[in-house]
Parts: structure tokens; sequence; C-alpha cells
């Protein structure tokens, strides 16, 4: 493996690029409403319904973009949602289902269609999977800015609609996202703004069909706005976020098309392709690491409360032995009197070193014959006994208290275990006043003096 | 169950008749009837096998189709199929680079299934471990593992010597590919679910329908549910060939879908999905080898959604059809009550209540001044007329002047009697005023039967009404013109 030399044909990518930014962020404007509403597979049912419409269109106009597309495609998507619901309210099936009925159904007659009429139309049903990004730039027209691609003419159209659509009516889509029921009082049709959504959402795919084509478009709909979902609160941040990421995706995709294959000794691949798979990964990172709901992170926090009461209950064992008149304890020990494993004492143990609680000292192992010799003890410092006698003196001021209420002595030990990690000065002081400020708890033990 | 056995036994014996002896059996009942005229209808051999392979992953996919829509989990299918395109281009690719034949399907499937299953899976991880829906979910888990394996195909296409050729067969399904073993392959992997299934009915018939119960008895739904995935996967895999990974979730859906038009109940569903699965994939098949052009994912896929509309259609629960009917039987009958009705209101309103002791005939009336039904269209209003007239309920006496037979007005009677027992109820129970008991006896008299009667009778109108039509609650004329409108945009 090497490092690729990049050639860049600046015309030709720049021009790629920013096809696939318009794309992604049409799509991830619409898709934030979808993701929200729970309608993510609306798109990906339209997407593939929206073939016949345009088939039909292409075999009247032999054009690949002409008003008869849109507009075959606008009808088509409107029969898919409208179809759902019929077969959803007397089929008695669930929503999924419906989608896939007619989706499919309306993909299979519109794969006919390009196939019969293959001679007249050149359109690859493979193209239609996964479009033609790379070649899209080729197809330009004059204008009086220059020579522009059209489909980066379609497309900013497209995007511009979206973007009106989202802006005028955000209000409303706002609250009929998060309250239904409060849009329908307001007098707001739910209905009429699901056909309004469907009909976007199908001018969208037509118009990125070209360049991603109606698999991969689904990427950009839903991808984008769900890690803007996981990543912040508020709608219009959300928005923000989706638009950023989306574009993100597409530049970071087609340089990964070019780049990738080229490290393994081949071409470039497809760039909606790559697309698709950079937002998975960013969305794959979103999951794993988002602040709110991460699961690493969510694991993370979760191990620090009980890494907390381990590093507690070593630095309460060191105190109790020096109460014993012990000076320090080998990891060996630790270990096993706190029925820990060994590589999570040392990592707890190395945190209060780190943090100045807890000292290393060289001791002399004699407990066990095998392993007699040198070896590293651990011992509390001057803060860490300080800390450790707080720990101690609530648990036995737990212990006093709780065998002032009547409870069994052989069991106080483990409430008291559990309580006094969770035990503040404040709550201290109260259990102190409530128990008669004891000198020992019920075991025999001296309760030692609050340390500030 | 029964029926079940028999139809999969059926079509495995099809199959093995024309696959072993294929001289005698299915062959030579094709033979038999070779003539010019169904010149298309006898096939060579590969079709046979391609036929039976598709009909036996028809009725597998039929079968396995119901069990995921009552878990609603019909779209999985879908993510699992375009998981698959990855591990078919990395099969091939590593495959290839060992200097393996890339393209046998020992290679390909198992990698299928591998990213398959992995996509499943992400789409069960995603859900549980992070706030995505499951529609997002498997939306996101369809489009970016097929981008993956898109953009591995667009490498695999570089590699030299036309390779890759022929994988595109998957992605849209092309039986011209399928061979003898892999109709074997369908059919040892369907008997397998069939039989699997078979021997857990119970576990799975229970986790369909009450899950919480399933768990309750201890049973393992979890296992259950991951044996419905792989079984669902398998059908994936094993169909990706004939139908192709785009339109493969129709096999799993539409047959059971379309099975619901006509059952309800659980075993004859599944029997009826994997029937219409069957025929489906088979003639879905048929057409595609006759007409080379067509993909035979879509042609399937077409074949199956026109068993579908015909299942909506003509379904005997729910088929619009059926329903239709069953619509316009009730409005017919409302219509006629509402006749009826009308006309002792008008006889009561000239002081000529028609009694339906010793009366043979009641006092005429005006066909057009009834009040009830003066909205209605005058056809509408002269088809209840005759109808009545056909069944012998009124007599024509001139022009518009029309009366009651006797047996017109023991019907006319009860029609009132149970509106206006219905008005006394909502006027006694639930304290209504006189407009609205007017109108919610309309909504609801048409639903009353004999029972219920009886029951008004007794505990509404008490001991003394005997047989007798109690008044009105309401001035008849007045109230009625001034409803007039609402009341017929109340009829159903």
């Amino acid at each position: 493996m090497q490092f690729p030399e990049i050639t860049m044909d600046y015309w030709l990518d720049g021009w790629i690029i920013i096809i696939a930014i318009l794309a992604s962020v049409s799509a991830a404007i619409l898709g934030n409403f979808l993701v929200l509403r729970r309608l993510s597979l609306l798109s990906d049912a339209i997407s593939h319904s929206i073939l016949p419409g345009l088939a039909a269109a292409y075999l009247l106009t032999a054009n690949r973009y002409s008003w008869t597309a849109l507009i075959g495609a606008i009808a088509v998507g409107l029969i898919t949602v409208w179809l759902t619901e019929l077969i959803g309210q007397y089929g008695r099936v669930d929503e999924g289902a419906s989608t896939g009925i007619v989706f499919t159904g309306l993909f299979a007659l519109g794969l006919i269609m390009i196939v019969q009429a293959a001679d007249r139309v050149d359109l690859d049903p493979n193209c239609v999977l996964f479009g033609d990004i790379e070649l899209s730039p080729l197809d330009s027209i004059e204008t009086s800015l220059g020579v522009i691609p059209r489909s980066a003419i379609v497309l900013t159209v497209c995007l511009i609609l979206n973007t009106l659509f989202v802006v005028l009516l955000f209000r409303l889509l706002r609250i009929a996202t998060f309250d239904p029921q409060l849009a329908a009082s307001l007098g707001v049709s739910p209905r009429a703004l699901h056909y309004a959504l469907a009909t976007l959402v199908a001018i969208t795919s037509v118009c990125s069909f070209e360049a991603v084509g109606n698999v991969l478009v689904v990427t950009m709909f839903i991808v984008p706005p769900t890690i803007a979902f996981l990543l912040v609160n508020r709608l219009p941040m959300m928005i923000f976020v989706s638009v950023s990421v989306a574009a993100l995706a597409a530049v970071v995709g087609h340089l990964s098309a070019v780049a990738v294959p080229v490290m393994f000794g081949y071409k470039s691949t497809s760039t909606a392709a790559m697309i698709s798979v950079v937002s998975g990964l960013f969305l794959a990172l979103a999951i794993l690491f988002n602040v709110k709901t991460g699961v690493i992170v969510r694991a993370f926090r979760r191990n620090q409360l009980a890494w907390a009461i381990l590093r507690q209950d070593i630095l309460a064992l060191l105190f109790r032995d020096s109460e014993r008149g012990q000076a320090a304890r080998s990891l060996r020990d630790i270990t096993t009197t706190l029925l820990s494993q060994s590589w999570i004492t040392a990592v707890a143990l190395r945190g209060l070193v780190w943090r100045g609680y807890v000292t290393r000292v060289n001791i002399q192992v004699s407990s066990d014959s095998s392993n007699s010799g040198n070896g590293i003890g651990y011992t509390l410092s001057n803060d860490g006994r300080r800390h450790a006698q707080n720990l101690v003196r609530s648990h036995r001021l737990w212990e006093q208290y709780l065998a002032t209420t009547g409870t069994q002595l052989d069991r106080i030990h483990a409430q008291a275990e559990r309580l006094e990690h969770f035990t503040n000065p404040a709550l201290r002081q109260q259990l102190d006043s409530e128990t008669q400020q004891p000198q020992s708890d019920p075991h025999g033990k001296a309760i030692p003096p609050e340390e500030k | 169950m029964i029926l079940f056995g028999i139809m999969f036994g059926v079509i495995f014996g099809m199959l093995w008749e024309c696959l072993s002896f294929h001289t005698l059996g299915i062959a030579m009942l094709l033979e038999t009837v070779t003539v010019d005229s169904v010149a298309p209808l006898t096939f060579d051999y590969n079709t046979r096998v391609v036929v039976v392979g598709t009909s036996l992953l028809g009725f597998a996919g039929g079968a396995i189709g119901v069990l995921l829509l009552l878990r609603k989990r019909a779209l999985i299918g879908d993510a699992i199929a375009h998981a698959t395109l990855p591990g078919l281009a990395l099969a091939f690719f590593i495959a290839t680079s060992l200097q393996i034949d890339g393209k046998s399907l020992w290679v390909l499937l198992p990698g299928a299934a591998i990213t398959g299953l992995i996509g499943a899976m992400t789409v069960v991880v995603i859900r549980t471990f992070s706030p995505i829906k499951e529609d997002a979910a498997m939306g996101i888990v369809l489009s970016v593992f097929f981008g993956a394996g898109i953009a591995m195909m667009r490498i695999i296409q570089q590699m030299p010597d036309g390779y890759a050729a022929g994988l595109e067969a998957f992605i849209f399904g092309k039986t011209a590919s399928m061979r003898f073993q892999d109709a074997w392959l369908i059919a040892v992997s369907g008997a397998t679910i069939i039989g699997l299934l078979v021997l857990f009915r119970r576990q799975v018939e229970l986790m369909c329908f009450d899950e919480s119960l399933a768990r309750t008895q201890g049973w393992p739904v979890a296992i259950v549910d991951i044996g419905l995935m792989a079984a669902a996967t398998t059908i994936v895999i094993v169909g990706l060939q004939a139908v192709g990974m785009i339109l493969i979730i129709a096999m799993l859906v539409i047959p059971a879908a379309a099975a619901r038009f006509w059952t309800w109940r659980f075993w004859p569903t599944i029997a009826t999905s994997s029937f219409i699965g069957c025929i489906g994939a088979a003639s879905g098949a048929i057409i595609s080898t006759m007409a080379p052009r067509v993909p035979s994912g879509a042609a399937i896929v077409i074949v199956l959604v026109i068993l579908f509309s015909f299942s909506a259609l003509f379904g005997r629960k729910n088929g619009t059809v059926w329903r239709w009917a069953r619509r316009f039987q009730q409005r017919r009958e409302t219509d006629q009550q509402h006749l009826l009705r009308s006309i002792y209101e008008w006889l009561e309103l000239k002081g000529a209540k028609p009694h339906d002791f010793g009366q043979t005939r009641s006092e005429s009336f005006l066909l057009n001044e009834l009040e009830f039904v003066r909205n209605w269209s005058p056809s509408r209003l002269a088809r209840t007329a005759n109808r009545f007239q056909r069944d012998g309920l009124l007599v024509q006496l001139s022009q518009n002047r029309w009366a009651l037979t006797a047996t017109g007005i023991q019907q006319c009677v009860r029609a009132i009697r149970q509106h206006r027992l219905l008005e006394l109820y909502f006027a006694q129970i639930a304290n209504l005023s006189p407009e609205a008991i007017d109108r919610g006896a309309d909504y609801s008299e048409h639903a009353l039967d004999d029972q219920m009667l009886a029951e008004l009778e007794r505990d509404i109108a008490g001991a003394s009404i005997g047989y007798a039509v109690p008044d009105s609650l309401h001035p008849i004329g007045n109230v009625n013109s001034s409803n007039g409108q609402s009341r017929n945009e109340a009829n159903p």
C-alpha cells in the first residue's frame, strides 16, 4: 500500500462535489422531518416507486430532465402514499408491510418498462440503483454564468424549494411533528402535511436520481438527520447539523471514492456509494460517542461509579489496616480481600496514586511462602488518610444509626458498606447528632473524628 | 396444517420427478399436451428446474412472510437483502484473489449470508442501544450496506477478464443463471424451514400472537425470534439468484398480505400465503423464460401484485367487492326502515295510525309527502317503494297514492317501535334532548336485534307497553323538517 497520488481535474471533480453537496443537503433538510415523524421508510418507498413515472416520461420525451418526468414522479409518489394507506386500512397489515407491497410492485413495473424500452432510452437498470454522478458534469449547458452541469441547476432549484418549504412552514411543521394533536386542533391537517412531504420527497428523489440513484438517496434522506438527532436537542439546530453533516459527507465521500481504491491499486469507485459509506461511518461514530446517549460514553459513565466505589473501598481498607497497625498491603493482598480482579484493582490503585491518595512503598512479602521477598505495597498518604477517615467515619456512624433504629446487628455492616459511599459531611453531621455523638460503633470500633 | 403438508409434498414431488425421472411424471404430463397451440407450455429441462425451484422458494417465502408480518417485521427482509451485496462482493473478491472460482454459489452465498445477518443484527443493535427508531435503523442499514456493496462492485468491475460479469444477476435476479443444484439448494432450505416451522408450530404461533404469554410460559422467545430471522435470511439468500435483492422482499410480504384477505386464522393464513407465493413465483419464472428481456424478479413481483389485487378485490375477508356489497345491502335496509317509519309518522299525523291487529290494509298515503324521505332523489324513493311492492309490503293505489298491506303494517310497526323504544332509552338513560334522541335512535336502530328489543321493552317501557307503539317524544312534522338535512346525511 502506498499513499495515492491523487490527480484531480478541478472542473470535473469540483462539479461532482458541488452536485453531491446539493443532492445531500436537499435530501437532509427534508429528512429531519421524516426521521422525527418516523417516516424514514417513506423515502425508501418513494425513491423506488417513482421509477415507472420516470420511465414513462423517458419514453414520452426521451429526455432525462423534463417536466413530464417531474410530474410523473410526483404522481407516482402520491399514489404510493395513497395505496399504502389504503392497503394498511383494509388489509389489516402494518405500515411496513403495505409500504413493501406498493413500492416493490411499482419498482417492478418501472423496471420492466425500462428494460422493454432499452433501445430507445439510455437508462441502465444498474444506474437506477446508484446513479452516475461521475458523468453528470458532462451533461452541461451554457448559461450567462458559464458552463454549468444540468443536474447542478436542477438540484439547486430543488434545494431552494425544500429550503423554502421548511423555512416558510417551520412553525407548522414543528407543531405537527412534536404535537400532532395540537396541530390538528389548530386546523392543520396531518394528512395534507403528509402528502406535502411525500411530494417533496418525490421531487427530491427525481432531481437527485441521476446523481445518486434510488437506493443511495435513502442514505441522504435518513443518515445525516439521524446523526443530528443524536447530537442535538432542538429542531433548528438539528436541521443545521444535519445539513453540515450532509455537506461534509459529500466532500469526504468523493475524496475517498477517488483516494481509497487507489491505495489498493485500483481506479476510483462510485462517489455516491462512498458518500453512503462515509455517512454510515459518521453515524457509527455518533452512535458510539455522542455526549447524550453514546454507547461508549454511557458505558464509561456507568463504570465510573463502580470505579469510584472500588477506589473508596481500597482507601477504607488501608485505613482500617493502619488502625490495626499494618503499614501497607500488596496489590495481591488487596485484590483477594476485596474479592476483585487484579487488573481492575491495579487500575483503581493507579488512579489513587495519580490523585495522591496512596503512595507506593517497598514491603517485605512474607505471607505467601512461594512469593516471598521484596514487593511493592500501597499505603495511605496524608490526603488519602483524610478521605479514608471520613469514609470509615460514615460507615461506623451508619452502623450506629442503623443499630439504634432496631436493625439486626448482623445486617448493619452490609447496609453501612453501601451507604458509606453516598454520605456527605452534612449527612454525617446529622447522623452524628441523631445518634448522640457516639464514641464507638456497635462492634466496639472507635468512630474517628471528622476531617476537613 | 394437513393441506399445508400436502401442498409441500406435491411440490417437492414435482421437483423429484422432473429432476430424477424426468421422463416420467410431470415431464410425461407436459409431453402429452404437446400440441402446436400450447407449444410454449412445454418447457425444456432447464426451465422446469427453474420453475420448480422458484415455486418452492415462493412456498417457503409465503410461509415465513406470514410470521414476519404478524411480528410486524416485514421490512427487515428488505434490509437483509440489501445488506447481502457487500458480502457477495467481498466473497467474490477474496475467492478470486485466492484463485478460487469466485462465481461459485458455495463462495457467494455464505458471504451474502454473513453480511445479511450482520445487517439484521445491526438493525437490532441500533434499535436497542441508541434512541434511533426501528424504521430509521432499517433505512440506514439498507442504504449504507448497499452503498458499501456498490463501492466494492465498482472496484470488482475493474478486475481483468470480465470476472465480475454475472454478479449483477443477484441484484435484479436472473433465473436463466439457475442450475440444477441451485434448485436443490432452494428445495433443501425450503424443506428445512418448513420442517422447523411444523416442529415448533406451537411456540411460533404463541409468539406471534401473545409474546408475553409465551415468555411467562418459559418459551425462549428470543431464540425463536432469532430462528425466524435466520429463516428469513435463508429465504433471501437462496432467492437472490431468482428474484434479486431489490425485489426479494416482495416474496415475503405480498403473499402474506394477500392471504390476510382470505382468512384471519393462523394456519390457513400460512397455507394460503404459501399457495399464493408458489403460484406467483412459478408464473413469474415462466413469464421471464418466455420473455427473456423481462427480469425474473420484476415478473414475479408483477404476478404477485396481480394476485394481491385479486385478493384485495375478491377476498372473503374485507375484500373490496364484498365490502361494497355489504355496504350496499346495509344502505338498502336502512332506506327501507326509514321509508316504513316515515309512512307510519305520516299516517299518525293524519290520525290514521295503522294497527297490526285485524287491519288487512292501512289507510292510503301520499308517497311524495312523506317527511323523512323527502330529500331523497325520486329514483331512490321509487326504487325503495317498488321493492316493497315486490315483497308484498306495499300496494300502489294510484300514481302517488300507496297503502301498507298486512305484512307491511307489521314491518312498519316493528320499525317505528324500534325507533321509539330507543328514543325512550336515550331520553331516560342518557337524558338527551329531543333532537339528540331522534338522531341517536336514527344511528343505532338498524343494529337492533330481537334480543335487545326485548330488553328495551322490559327495562325501559315497562310491562304496560305490551305490543303497543309508544308515542313520539318530539313533534313529528316540525322536528323532522328542520332536521331533514342533517338526518339524511347521517344515513350511512
